[in-house]
């Protein structure tokens, strides 16, 4: 692996990482608005602080500029001296954006500032400054220098003020890719670094030496307006295995302290300091004698106290080194306090532990790439194939003991199954989450106040159908907030509240993930949708339809876009499309309404796209899989029931549809067939089969590119023998047989149909001819 | 391949550090140059080629120089990289790690070797 190919994938590393800290800046900045949770805030500073710790790793100063001011803006915020408005998340959530812009040009392969960038960058900035308290700090002061390291003279409103580093990295840091000096480097950027010393007391003799371990500290002044958090959060990635300490005048115990935690160099550190301004050198060495009394600490600072004055006061290294007084009052901003005496590899303050707790949540997931569990899943696919073949072969010989054993294979391998595809599962939250933003977007572009409330949020589905339903789902969500929900003045009129209020709701049911939005929006013209429909050619006018499939009638292609009636986002994309994807994904789209009420939209996924559970039957010389969740019973075919095209299910009328001739199947009925009762959308439909053949679960194979218009069927798979079935798609297979029903006798069928000029599409489209197959 | 190449010449023994002072390459460095060390009272260290010196490299030259230091001998820097004066003045070395601003002939001013104390 090359240096280079190393740092590409260090840098892909970056982009996912930035990408998913700043996912979640955008839902801590949306649920501020309502919810004054200080975690809200501070999740937001740690993610954009993040964002730039690991830019400037990767030397993205241009990030690092950005995110820095913006930062500065969040350290107002979380210190309380400015309040959440919607005006200051109304200028953070763009920066945010501009933000994700540089890192997606960065995963493009753009590393530098363009102009574009600065100039939108400095645009955002402007609108963001006035909205802030005080001076803001936008880049740290060129002029300051070592002149200035009194405390005396820092600026109490966020200036420049010096601040004490003592960075010292762990034995493993070299080893590990991380050095120290890098990190200088890093700081150097946040302010200056007047005065540096690095401490080489630990180094061994030549011969002693191991140059992979690291061996040497640093100990330096650095001169900035960064807030502490941000300083100290520089040394994140190293927290662990390193003391990091970063003190600020006049934490006289700290620095007490520091100097205590050096064995060969603590002279030279307490020199330092005190010609450095941060302790003058009878505090230090009262404090250092003194052990825990050091509680009242002093104003730091006889500022009278020159340089170098003070050295023959520094203590002897092993001054104090036993002392481990009461843990000492800390100003609130130390982030990193001084600990009673301990090795460099424990740092217990909070937000150590904070850190810690982070980084412990982050080991419990693993980072895969999405192919590698595609082809486990492939693979299991394929064992469950193979299986089957066992089990057949097993069955023909007759031996038990070998089925008994394949059995217990059989039991493992759907486990193993079942643990694979968890392993695509994701909640569907972290989609739902985008449509805060898109709801506040929206609603100030069209001027109405709207609301979201996502509940099912941990529902969890199949990661690709997660990714491939974002875009129906946002067709939908926009549409109900252009065209549902009524604008504040219709609203009170009506009695509603002002507020309108859209809710994304998930949950399973019987092997389906269902999505909903709902809107509690006028809801939705039945008699428009219908005049429409009529004047398009889609219904005849003298056809009755229930009010179910009037609403579903806005799916209908050619139902049109803009300045329809209804819902429509009049983007230019019909609800069609958003119908179309979602069945593409073998799933169902229905909507509800309720006049002035609003009205609920609701999507039926499967679980997954790759394995099914089957159920297998034979018609003539062909196989068949029928998904197993839709189906509800089987019964026997009674006898006279072979003219006509419904039976008697319990005092129920069932319609039934015969495979054979859906699907052209050559040869005579056999004496005895059976019926296979499948539901959807509520309703049942019999499928007549010859034999059935029981459960069987099924990889599913996409159909090749010849069959993909095929209409009834959903893909194919493998049999244990080798042998090819077909998968049947239910509700397409059901809905057609309904419209060619309509087709015939004019009125509705007996599933949501939709006649003539649907039926005559289907009749049209490629590879029709295979359900064209005339049931009668 | 060797990273250090000596030549002798009479006022001691001059080495070339080719190739990085980093991570990678510290320990068969140092090997290289303590060896070189062994071998006279005056070492010359021909910076020019180092493209990269990090920590580890650091350490590498600090020993060396403390090495020289406590044996009496004479360790020069030369001819550095940019790289290495970057590092140097960051680290705020300067006065340990001296580096002869004027090349080649030899010196027999100590200060180069000499740290603060």
């Amino acid at each position: 692996v090359t240096y280079e190919e190393d740092m590409a994938a260090a840098l892909s590393g970056f982009v996912v990482e930035a990408r998913e800290l700043l996912q979640e800046m955008e839902t801590s900045l949306l649920q501020m608005e309502c919810d004054d949770d200080p975690e809200l805030v501070a999740a937001l500073f740690r993610a954009a602080h993040t964002i730039k710790g690991s830019s400037g790793l990767f030397g993205l100063d241009h990030v690092v500029q950005f995110t820095h001011t913006v930062e500065s803006a969040l350290e107002q915020l979380r210190s309380g001296s400015i309040a959440v408005t919607p005006e200051l998340v109304g200028a953070l959530l763009p920066c945010r954006d501009h933000i994700a812009a540089m890192v997606d040009a960065v995963a493009d392969g753009v590393v530098t500032a363009t102009d574009a960038t600065v100039a939108t960058g400095g645009k955002l900035l402007e609108r963001l400054a006035p909205l802030l308290a005080g001076a803001e700090p936008t880049c740290p002061d060129p002029a300051a220098g070592p002149a200035q390291t009194r405390s005396e003279e820092l600026d109490a409103d966020g200036g420049t003020r010096p601040l004490h580093l003592s960075v010292r990295f762990g034995p493993d840091c070299l080893r590990s890719g991380m050095d120290p000096l890098a990190f200088i480097r890093y700081l150097s950027t946040l302010g200056t670094i007047p005065a540096l010393l690095t401490l080489d007391g630990a180094l061994p003799e030549a011969t002693q030496l191991d140059p992979e371990i690291c061996y040497l500290g640093f100990q330096l002044v650095l001169i900035t307006a960064s807030p502490m958090d941000s300083v100290v959060g520089v040394f994140d990635f190293v927290r662990e295995e390193s003391d990091i300490r970063v003190l600020e005048a006049p934490d006289v115990a700290g620095f007490a302290e520091l100097v205590r935690s050096y064995e060969t160099d603590s002279g030279r550190v307490a020199s330092f300091l005190i010609e450095h301004g941060a302790i003058d050198a009878s505090t230090l060495a009262a404090a250092l004698t003194d052990g825990g009394a050091v509680g009242e600490a002093s104003p730091a600072g006889d500022p009278e106290h020159g340089p170098g004055a003070a050295v023959e006061h520094a203590p002897e290294p092993e001054a104090g080194s036993s002392a481990t007084g009461p843990p000492s009052p800390q100003p609130a901003l130390a982030a990193v306090p001084a600990q009673p005496r301990r090795p460099p590899s424990v740092q217990a303050d909070g937000r150590a532990a904070e850190v810690h707790a982070r980084e412990s949540s982050e080991s419990r997931s693993i980072r895969v790439e999405a192919p590698r569990l595609d082809r486990l899943i492939d693979v299991v696919g394929e064992l469950v194939i193979a299986g089957a073949a066992v089990g057949l072969r097993a069955n023909q010989a007759g031996n038990d003991a070998l089925l008994e054993a394949i059995s217990d294979v059989m039991r493992l391998v759907e486990e193993v199954r079942d643990s694979a595809l968890q392993l695509r599962m994701v909640p569907i939250g972290t989609t739902f989450s985008r449509f805060q933003r898109v709801v506040r977007d929206v609603s100030a572009e069209l001027g109405k106040d709207i609301s979201l409330s996502v509940t099912g949020g941990e529902t969890e589905v199949d990661k690709a159908l997660v990714e491939r339903i974002g875009d129906p789902l946002m067709h939908l969500v926009r549409n109900s907030m252009d065209h549902g929900i009524e604008s504040a003045e219709v609203r009170l009129e009506r009695g509603k509240p002002a507020r309108g209020s859209l809710r994304l709701n998930a949950f399973h049911d019987s092997g389906s993930i269902v999505i909903e939005v709902q809107d509690d929006g006028g809801g939705i013209s039945r008699d428009r949708v219908l005049a429409k429909a009529i004047e398009r050619g889609l219904v005849d006018p003298g056809a009755s339809l229930t009010d179910g499939e009037i609403y579903n009638l806005i799916f209908e292609p050619g139902f049109s876009t803009a300045e329809t009636v209804s819902n429509l986002s009049g983007r230019g994309v019909g609800m069609d499309v958003v119908k179309r994807n979602v069945t593409t994904l073998r799933g169902t789209i229905d909507v509800e309404s309720r006049p002035g009420l609003g009205s609920t939209v609701r999507i039926r996924l499967p679980l997954t796209l790759a394995i099914i559970d089957g159920f297998l039957v034979g018609v003539g010389g062909s196989a068949f899989v029928i998904p197993l969740d839709r189906v509800v019973e089987c019964v026997a075919l009674p006898q006279l029931s072979h003219a006509r095209d419904c039976m008697d299910l319990r005092g129920e009328v069932l319609p039934f549809l015969r495979l054979r001739s859906v699907f052209s199947i050559p040869g005579d009925r056999p004496r005895r067939e059976n019926v296979v009762v499948v539901d959807y959308a509520g309703v049942k439909t019999g499928l007549v089969v010859d034999t059935l053949m029981g459960e069987f679960q099924t990889v599913i194979k996409p159909l090749g590119q010849l069959f993909e218009h095929v209409q009834g069927i959903g893909g194919a798979t493998i049999l244990g023998d080798g042998e090819v079935a077909l998968i049947i798609d239910v509700p397409v297979l059901v809905r057609h047989h309904a419209d060619r029903q309509a087709g015939h006798d004019g009125s509705a069928g007996f599933a949501p149909g939709f006649p003539a000029a649907a039926m005559a599409r289907v009749a049209s489209a490629p590879g029709a001819e295979l359900v064209a197959a005339d049931p009668e | 391949m060797s990273p250090a190449t000596a030549a002798a010449d009479e006022a001691g023994v001059s080495v070339a550090v080719a190739d990085e002072l980093t991570i990678r390459t510290a320990t068969e460095q140092k090997a290289g140059l303590l060896a070189a060390l062994d071998s006279t009272t005056r070492l010359r260290l021909d910076l020019s080629g180092v493209a990269e010196l990090d920590t580890a490299g650091l350490q590498v030259l600090l020993a060396l120089v403390a090495e020289a230091r406590s044996s009496g001998k004479a360790v020069e820097l030369a001819d550095p990289t940019p790289a290495v004066t970057e590092v140097i003045a960051l680290a705020q070395l300067g006065e340990i790690l001296a580096i002869r601003a004027c090349d080649a002939e030899a010196v027999t001013d100590p200060t180069g070797k000499e740290g603060p104390g």
